[in-house]
């Protein structure tokens, strides 16, 4: 029998995709809200608050809230769960303002890192040049 | 006053009938003399010996006085004409002893009628007299009354009426010094008059009468009533209380009424408007606001708080009673005390919250609540309102207040219905599950119509309250005609459970929104709600816009002729009754055929 479809009228719900089946968190870590529900910055969830994926680690937030954790300078540039730096997945096909702002944090904050790390060296090297 | 007792104490119970000296025979003679024969005759020689021999008894005055009191004659209450004759008789026969022997004996015998006074039918028969001639006095010939010569020749009835009582018993009742007696029994009589006339003309509280009594007040009773009074006391002046006694009947009979005119508003606004009058007239005490509250909390009880009454008529009488208590106490005192076991009462109806949503939504002339539609649409203006006003004209709460008086919630229709309840979040929730319902069905008209009503709402309930619907209609503004794409999270309740999966071809279709959704949406993706999608088909060249359901099962005939029902139930995972019911549906459409077990094609 010929049966054509002609036009939709579809309703559907959308999720933020977690891209790892593993994953069985539904709450962002920070504000305790659900991946798909608004943080407490935004009125509507969706683009304006991606859900920001950690790479290094499995955790997973809203855009808004792991930028507030991260401009905290004891921050260091952790996750705010496991402690491990953190990094984030950058397979948009946009980077918005606020995504920018995220980057440029966590560069920051690895600067900041790496400078510790230097003078760290420093004052070794400095404390093997008194001893001699 | 005289009274027995006293009377008992000054005269032994001796009388002069038991006095045995020589004296015996003028006794005889004088007693025979006293005794009641009127007219009084004038002594004989031999009985004015007598007189002179007894009177100097010892204690004469107390031994006659109490033989006066012994021998009084019996008064039969007939007629007002012959009672007063037979007074004015008896009065003239012992005064005129009194008279003879130069003793003043009025005590005994203003003892003597001042008893007659009080038996209750000489009391029946001048208040008789009273309600029958009070209103005739006016034009009649009074002692002491401005009109005291009237126009000759224009007597009549009236006249006379005024002749008999002035010229015949008012002198007989100032010689008996009962003028306040009389005064009393006038003012019983005067009371009863208003009390008719009031409850003969003003029960129609759909009508002004305040005026009309006063005026019936200062034409008709008040000149009657002062030219009788003024002739027992002459500083009569007491229009004022007269006034006041008719406003207090009024209000009693409003008072009364008060349930059906709260029923009636507002028709009966008249009523209503006198009533705050009246309360508010400068000799008002509490005790008819008192009354008015207590009587109503009566009739709440037993004609509104009852399993009986629906919740329609509940809320309407209580907008009646906000509306209708406003009036009679603007200061809503009154509205707070009587408003509260409905309430209470009102807060446990099963379905109340859904009548009031959907009264306040629903702007179309089936909306039974339609006043709290017109009330809400008024929010604009009261908001603006209560922002300019609010500190300026602060006052403290009225005296007779309740301590948790809240003089704005309570005069607010809204503002009040909303209070009932605890909190709003059962109102928000009523309201998302039906403005999500209408958003989901969408035509674009609804949606402003829609935008509109919430704005309003907020003005009630708090901008914040709503967030879940703002999200809910952002997401609706956000779709397109094919695709409406929600934030699943705030339709819970409308997102029904899944009661299938969706055929193949459908889903392949499908992805192609997903895909376009992608590209713009971060790293979102759709799911589609089969319970709420349709979709239009071309079958055999008819169209058809159907549900998800009725596509995928119509779709199984694509490549077969003849499907089962446990087939559909299997590939679909849709339940035996919904199958049936779709592949039933395609049978009366006559695009399928049902063949023993099996359906097929009707090519
Ligand atoms: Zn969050
Ligand atoms: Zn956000
Ligand atoms: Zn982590």
């Amino acid at each position: 029998m010929k049966v054509e479809i002609v036009d939709w009228q579809a309703v559907a719900s959308w999720h933020w995709d977690l891209k790892d089946d593993s994953i069985t968190d539904e709450l962002c870590g920070i504000c305790r809200v659900a991946f798909d529900g608004t943080c407490p910055n935004c009125k509507y969830p969706g683009n304006e608050c991606p859900l920001i994926l950690g790479a290094g680690c499995q955790h997973n937030f809203h855009l808004h809230c792991i930028l507030q954790w991260l401009e905290q300078d004891t921050s260091k540039g952790l996750c705010p769960m496991c402690r491990q730096v953190f990094e984030f997945r950058k397979d948009f096909n946009t980077v918005t303002k606020d995504i920018n702002s995220l980057l440029m944090l966590i560069d920051g904050h690895k600067s900041m890192r790496d400078r510790e790390v230097d003078e760290e060296f420093d004052s070794f090297d400095d404390d093997l040049r008194m001893n001699d | 006053m005289i009274s027995t007792d006293i009377i008992n104490s000054i005269f032994p119970r001796d009388t002069l009938n038991d006095i045995e000296t020589d004296l015996e025979n003028d006794l005889a003679l004088f007693l025979e003399w006293i005794s009641f024969k009127p007219p009084l005759m004038d002594p004989s020689p031999r009985i004015r010996v007598a007189i002179k021999n007894v009177v100097n008894i010892n204690n004469f005055n107390g031994y006659l006085h109490n033989s006066i009191n012994n021998n009084f004659p019996d008064i039969t209450i007939t007629t007002i004409d012959e009672t007063m004759m037979n007074i004015k008789q008896v009065y003239q026969f012992y005064s005129d002893i009194g008279k003879f022997l130069g003793l003043d004996i009025s005590p005994i015998i203003n003892y003597k009628f001042q008893i007659l006074l009080e038996k209750p039918q000489f009391q029946h028969l001048l208040i008789t007299y009273f309600d029958d001639n009070l209103l005739q006095f006016d034009d009649c010939l009074s002692p002491v009354s401005p009109k005291f010569n009237p126009p000759a020749g224009d007597k009549g009835l009236k006249g006379d009426t005024g002749d008999t009582f002035f010229y015949q018993y008012l002198p007989i009742f100032n010689q008996l010094n009962v003028g306040d007696n009389i005064m009393k029994i006038v003012v019983s009589v005067l009371i009863k008059k208003i009390k008719e006339y009031i409850l003969n003309n003003c029960v129609n509280y759909e009508l002004f009468f305040i005026d009309s009594i006063n005026q019936w007040i200062k034409t008709m009773i008040y000149p009657n009533f002062k030219i009788l009074l003024r002739s027992i006391d002459a500083n009569f002046n007491y229009l004022s209380e007269i006034l006041t006694i008719s406003h207090n009947e009024f209000i009693s009979l409003r008072i009364n009424q008060i349930f059906d005119m709260v029923k009636a508003y507002p028709q009966s606004e008249p009523g209503l408007i006198e009533l705050n009058k009246c309360l508010n007239f400068k000799n008002e005490s509490h005790n008819q606001r008192d009354r008015l509250v207590s009587i109503f909390l009566d009739k709440i009880d037993s004609e509104l708080l009852n399993s009986g009454i629906n919740t329609i008529n509940l809320i309407k009488m209580y907008i009646k009673i906000i509306k209708s208590f406003l009036i009679i106490d603007a200061k809503g005192v009154l509205l707070d005390k009587v408003i509260r076991p409905l309430r209470a009462y009102l807060k446990h109806r099963d379905d109340i919250i859904q009548k009031l949503v959907i009264g306040l939504i629903d702007d179309s002339s089936s909306n039974e609540l339609i006043a709290l539609n017109i009330e809400l649409s008024k929010s604009e203006k009261r908001k603006l309102k209560i922002d300019e006003f609010s500190d300026l004209n602060w006052v403290p709460d009225p005296i007779d207040a309740l301590p948790d008086f809240k003089n704005f919630k309570i005069k607010d229709i809204i503002e009040s219905l909303i209070s009932i309840f605890d909190s709003k979040e059962i109102f928000i929730n009523e309201f998302t599950k039906f403005f999500g319902n209408k958003l989901i069905n969408r035509s674009d008209n609804d949606i402003s119509k829609i935008l509109k009503l919430i704005n309003l709402l907020k003005l009630r309930f708090g901008k914040n309250e709503f967030f879940n619907l703002d999200i809910m209609i952002q997401d609706i503004l956000n779709s397109s005609p094919q695709l409406t794409v929600l934030s699943h999270l705030y339709w819970s309740d409308i997102i029904p459970e899944s009661t299938g999966s969706v055929h193949e071809e459908l889903n392949k279709e499908f992805a192609h929104f997903n895909k376009n959704f992608q590209k713009k949406s971060f790293n979102r993706y759709l799911k589609m709600i089969p319970e709420l999608s349709k979709v239009t088909l071309k079958v055999n060249g008819k169209n058809y816009q159907v549900d998800m359901h009725h596509a995928s099962v119509i779709m199984m005939f694509k490549d077969k002729e003849e499907v089962g029902l446990d087939e559909v139930v299997r590939e679909l995972n849709m339940n035996e009754y919904n199958a049936g019911n779709v592949l039933k549906f395609w049978v009366e459409e006559g695009v399928l055929l049902k063949l023993g077990g099996v359906y097929v094609t009707n090519d």
